[in-house]
């Protein structure tokens, strides 16, 4: 099972959102950006659009401010796991997150993040992008470390 | 496939919802086709497009937010207060996917308001908004200001001081530089005193196969990026049609007295004052231009009508006029169309000061931004000018011999049609006047090889652009899939025959409406589709009276040849124009006097192409 790092270059990013929607389709077979683990936060007046979405921290706020323990920094690979069924919709992953990485769910009540498309041929989100403005490396897993690159 | 309405009769305050009948989705699949299906049988004829009883409608197409390639797009439909007859404009950027996300596909908008107001689409609900402190605003102000009131992801189609005040090619935009454009549909929300429409998301749009439906869209993504033309859009958007035209010696310049221009507005010029490519919702093409001036654009139209055809040469001036015409919310090609029109005749002493209050002359650049500043504000001479093509009297031009137009639409392509007779007769026949995004039939440049050109026409067709012969099947032809591209909600740039032999077609699109909705159109479902809405267009323009006699060309294309260039000595032959225009009626199984018959009418206008409630 392939695990992916995301990485992305703002300067290629022509900030149409496929990355969101695909995202939203694969994990919740919706076509609604607000609900993608990836956010382009763009604003055509102020001339920005660039990517958000979760940069696997080495010391990430959000595992340590969940207070349901839902979310989890996985040994070995750095990754940051998320348990939904102990979500309880509490936000604070969302307030503390630095790179506006987390989005709320209204429908759910659960937090919406990025699982690096675990088990894909490639994450949702690269495979829609048509600028290269999203890519990733798999992580190779590192059985002491912090999976730190 | 289910389609959500919002009807709001602006005079009593009212929302009402329903879900279309499904009859109207299988006979006219969404967007452009909808709309007129439902505009054809609520709108009396004879309507004034300023008056309460006009009708306006935003509708998404099919696949409009679902993620599909280049799925961005919305027309906004009404009669036209420019040309008098069917006014509809398709536009890209965000706010059509977030329309749907608010879970609204359609929004019928009757009566007019008592104060100015804005609609505002969430979570399936749409209400009815005070619209006082954003009145008077420009695009840009207006936008920000909602985004702050309201919320920063809001999406916002709105109008600027040019809708406010009735200029009859007022756009309705959305963002910095997306708009729908023709035909003065910002004029008919200023008339009903709306000022915004503000959608919000909420739900989103469900897939019936997200799997098969996500894996489509990367395959077809490949394929398009693959492509030479997406490409070289991607790099320098539409201006590369600029130096091909001015090859031909075919490029509208000095209201056409001219036919080629400097080469400040070559691509590569343009692109000096670019500072980054971007993108509508889902786009895969990347055309659209960050300009260095404080703005988006500038199109091949926009470099053409506002600079070789007002005699304006300085690349950063015409963008800089690019940038003022959005930020007022006037459409770009009947603002050049209009003010060259009004220069040529203060040129030829049809006119003078008396009535234009200073010199006109064409490559003075102050004096355009002057025009179009007055045009928005209906002040001095732009009140006239504010008027299109129905100042012709008060211009001493009462048969607008000297303004490229057709049925009172002044001509968007930015290529003098004298040369290439297919898109001659594609203008003299779009069911919104002279316009070539109905069914410009571009593959005429390319020089393609018989048996190729066979399997796109399904007939032997003449290779030869300056030919008379077999045009009526080109054009047929691209009208046929571009009133369905139209209806998809998928941009022209990704779809077969507006750039490109190859890209998206029938056969694509019944794909992704399979694994989108599970909805099944054959290949010759969306054949007739497009078939049905040209048809139903141009019955409704026939009951505002369009007939074959309108279906002609600006005189200039008949009269004066061509003076540069490839094209030099082209002009258009009445005899060969109207040979054309018979065989193109009989193709398309119209009388002699270009009217649908009252058998093809029955079909087109079955009950269920209305509201549940409400209108007709």
């Amino acid at each position: 099972m392939k695990k992916w790092r995301i990485y992305t270059n703002h300067e290629l990013c022509s900030g149409c959102r496929a990355c969101s929607v695909a995202c939203a389709i694969s994990h919740n077979g919706v076509a609604d950006p607000a609900r993608g683990a990836i956010q382009i936060l763009r604003n055509a007046f102020s001339g920005y659009e660039f990517q958000a979405i979760c940069r696997l921290c080495e010391e990430p706020e959000c595992v340590a401010a969940c207070m349901a323990a839902a979310l989890s920094k996985e040994p070995g690979t750095g990754r940051i796991l998320f348990d939904e069924d102990r979500c309880v919709g509490c936000w604070m992953c969302v307030m503390v997150c630095p790179h506006h990485a987390i989005v709320r769910d209204i429908k759910s009540g659960k937090a919406i993040r990025c699982d690096q498309c675990e088990g894909r041929e490639l994450p949702a989100c690269i495979a829609a992008c048509s600028t290269g403005a999203i890519q990733c490396v798999e992580i190779v897993e590192d059985p002491v470390g912090s999976g730190k690159d | 496939m289910r389609t959500r309405v919002a009807l709001v009769d602006l005079s009593e305050g009212t929302v009402q919802y329903e879900d279309a009948y499904p009859e109207v989705v299988s006979n006219y699949l969404g967007g452009r086709g909808v709309n007129v299906a439902y505009l054809y049988r609520m709108l009396p004829p004879g309507t004034d497009p300023l008056s309460p009883a006009n009708i306006l409608i935003f509708g998404a197409g099919a696949m409009t937010g679902t993620g599909c390639p280049n799925s961005s797009r919305f027309n906004v439909t009404a009669k036209s207060p420019e040309s008098m007859i069917l006014g509809d404009a398709n536009c890209g950027g965000f706010f059509g996917p977030m329309l749907r996300y608010s879970g609204i596909d359609r929004l019928i908008i009757l009566g007019k308001a008592p104060h100015p107001v804005f609609l505002k689409a969430v979570d399936g609900k749409v209400t009815i908004e005070p619209a006082e402190k954003y009145w008077g605003l420009d695009i840009p102000e207006t936008q920000a200001a909602l985004k702050k009131d309201v919320d920063p992801n809001a999406e916002i189609a709105c109008i600027g001081p040019a809708g406010e005040n009735l200029v009859r090619f007022a756009c309705v935009m959305t963002g910095v530089k997306n708009a729908a454009a023709r035909g003065g549909m910002g004029a008919v929300m200023g008339s009903k005193n709306l000022k915004a429409v503000v959608a919000l998301g909420g739900g989103g749009i469900e897939i019936a196969d997200p799997d098969g439906f996500l894996e489509l869209n990367e395959e077809l993504k490949q394929y398009l990026c693959d492509s030479k033309i997406v490409k070289v859009l991607g790099r320098v958007g539409t201006p590369l049609l600029y130096e091909v035209s001015n090859y031909l010696g075919a490029i509208r310049t000095r209201n056409s007295q001219d036919s080629s221009f400097e080469n400040t507005l070559d691509a590569e010029v343009i692109h000096e004052h670019v500072s980054k490519m971007i993108s509508c919702h889902s786009c895969v093409v990347h055309c659209r231009h960050r300009n260095t001036h404080n703005g988006e654009g500038p199109e091949y139209t926009t470099i053409v009508l506002l600079g070789a055809n007002l005699g304006i040469a300085d690349t950063a001036n015409v963008i800089r006029l690019n940038n003022l015409v959005n930020h007022l919310g006037l459409d770009v090609s009947s603002t050049g169309g209009i003010i060259s029109w009004a220069i040529e005749l203060y040129e030829k002493g049809i006119i003078d000061e008396s009535i234009t209050g200073e010199p006109l002359r064409f490559g003075d650049y102050d004096l355009a931004v002057r025009l179009i500043n007055s045009i928005a504000k209906r002040e001095g001479f732009g009140a006239i000018l504010a008027d299109s093509s129905q100042a012709a009297a008060k211009l001493n031009d009462p048969e607008r011999k000297y303004l490229t137009s057709i049925k009172g639409l002044p001509q968007s392509d930015p290529h003098d049609c004298r040369y290439i007779k297919g898109f001659a007769l594609g203008i003299a026949v779009a069911s919104r006047g002279a316009d070539h995004l109905r069914n410009r039939p571009t593959l005429e440049v390319l020089d393609l090889p018989p048996d190729f050109l066979r399997e796109i026409y399904g007939a032997d067709v003449d290779p030869d652009p300056t030919s008379y012969k077999t045009k009526e099947i080109v054009v047929a032809t691209h009208e046929d899939i571009y009133a369905v591209i139209d209806s998809m909600g998928i941009c022209k740039f990704v779809c077969h025959g507006f750039n490109s032999p190859k890209l998206l077609k029938y056969e694509h699109f019944s794909e992704l409406l399979e694994k989108a909705f599970g909805a099944k159109f054959s290949v010759e479902d969306l054949r007739e589709i497009g078939r049905r809405i040209v048809d139903l267009e141009r019955a409704f323009i026939n009951r505002e009276g369009i007939r074959s006699r309108d279906d002609t060309l600006p005189r200039r294309y008949f009269d004066e040849p061509m003076p540069h260039g490839l094209a030099k000595g082209h002009r258009i032959d009445r005899d060969e124009f109207q040979g054309m225009l018979k065989r193109y009626y009989k193709l398309r199984g119209w009388d002699e006097d270009g009217v649908v018959t009252k058998e093809r009418l029955a079909e087109l206008k079955a009950p269920w192409c209305k509201c549940r409630r409400g209108g007709a």
